[in-house]
């Protein structure tokens, strides 16, 4: 699995790639929370289009992210993914929480002024 | 008669071989043809399996992962089991969103994911001795 960070103002934009299970999960959750926290970010931009499989483990981490984001008032937003990350995500009912984008320009566009 | 072809893996129930779980059933299953989409709901369901024994029935504790996978015809039988500590309430665990351990942010979709993924899921266990859950999923063309 690779993960690949990015900025702009206060958003935190994650890219994932390849299979996101457990073990991965796992890791992930340490690095975006430490980034989120050490860069003082207020929402995350997830990008799952390159994830190419995901396991409800995937699920607690993006509820994870949210309940972080919305104790101080950010958002999470999930951009681009494909069918498989869907199914699994609105398994959970994640996008009545989580907005979904299809892409990180139209996830941006969404939070609008509240990014800055 | 129709063909037929099994395999037996065995490997320490610790998270780093979830990958290594799927990439082998993925490659045992491959010679059937599956179409990406039946491979990935394969996949993701044995993730699950093999996630629960790491994370419930050794719990911390290191042990053996068993993963079977045979091949008949065009159906495909998968099973995953640990001598761990095993399910007390098999009924409740299998509830969608019910965890025995939400502080590590588990979502307790696991065995749901694997019910939608495959077509049949039994779930057999007992307390200190351990799990087996068998699944079985109906290749098409």
């Amino acid at each position: 699995m690779g993960t690949a960070f990015d900025f702009a103002g206060n958003v935190l934009m994650v890219k994932v790639e390849g299979e996101l299970d457990h073990h991965a999960a796992d890791g992930l959750r340490e690095s975006v929370d430490r980034t989120f926290d050490e860069r003082g970010m207020r929402h995350i931009i997830f990008d799952f289009s390159g994830v190419t499989m995901m396991d409800s483990s995937g699920i607690g981490f993006v509820m994870g992210r949210y309940k972080k984001t919305n104790e101080i008032g950010g958002r999470t937003l999930l951009a681009g993914s494909n069918p498989y990350v869907i199914k699994v995500l609105g398994m959970a009912g994640v996008f009545s929480i989580v907005e979904r984008c299809s892409d990180v320009q139209e996830a941006l566009k969404t939070l609008g002024t509240e990014a800055k | 008669m129709e063909a037929e072809n099994k395999m037996v893996i065995e490997f320490d129930g610790i998270s780093e071989n979830e990958a290594f779980a799927r990439a082998a059933v993925a490659a045992f299953v491959a010679p059937m043809d599956p179409t990406l989409e039946e491979l990935t709901e394969i996949k993701t369901a044995l993730s699950e399996a093999v996630s629960n024994s790491v994370i419930h029935g050794y719990d911390g504790s290191t042990g053996t992962v068993r993963v079977g996978c045979s091949c008949i015809g065009r159906m495909v039988e998968l099973y995953v089991e640990d001598f761990g500590k095993g399910i007390e309430n098999i009924d409740k665990a299998k509830e969608p969103l019910y965890t025995s351990k939400p502080e590590q942010e588990r979502s307790g979709m696991g065995f749901t994911v694997m019910e939608i993924f495959m077509d049949r899921l039994t779930v057999e266990s007992s307390k200190d001795i351990g799990t087996k859950v068998t699944m079985m999923k109906r290749l098409g063309r």
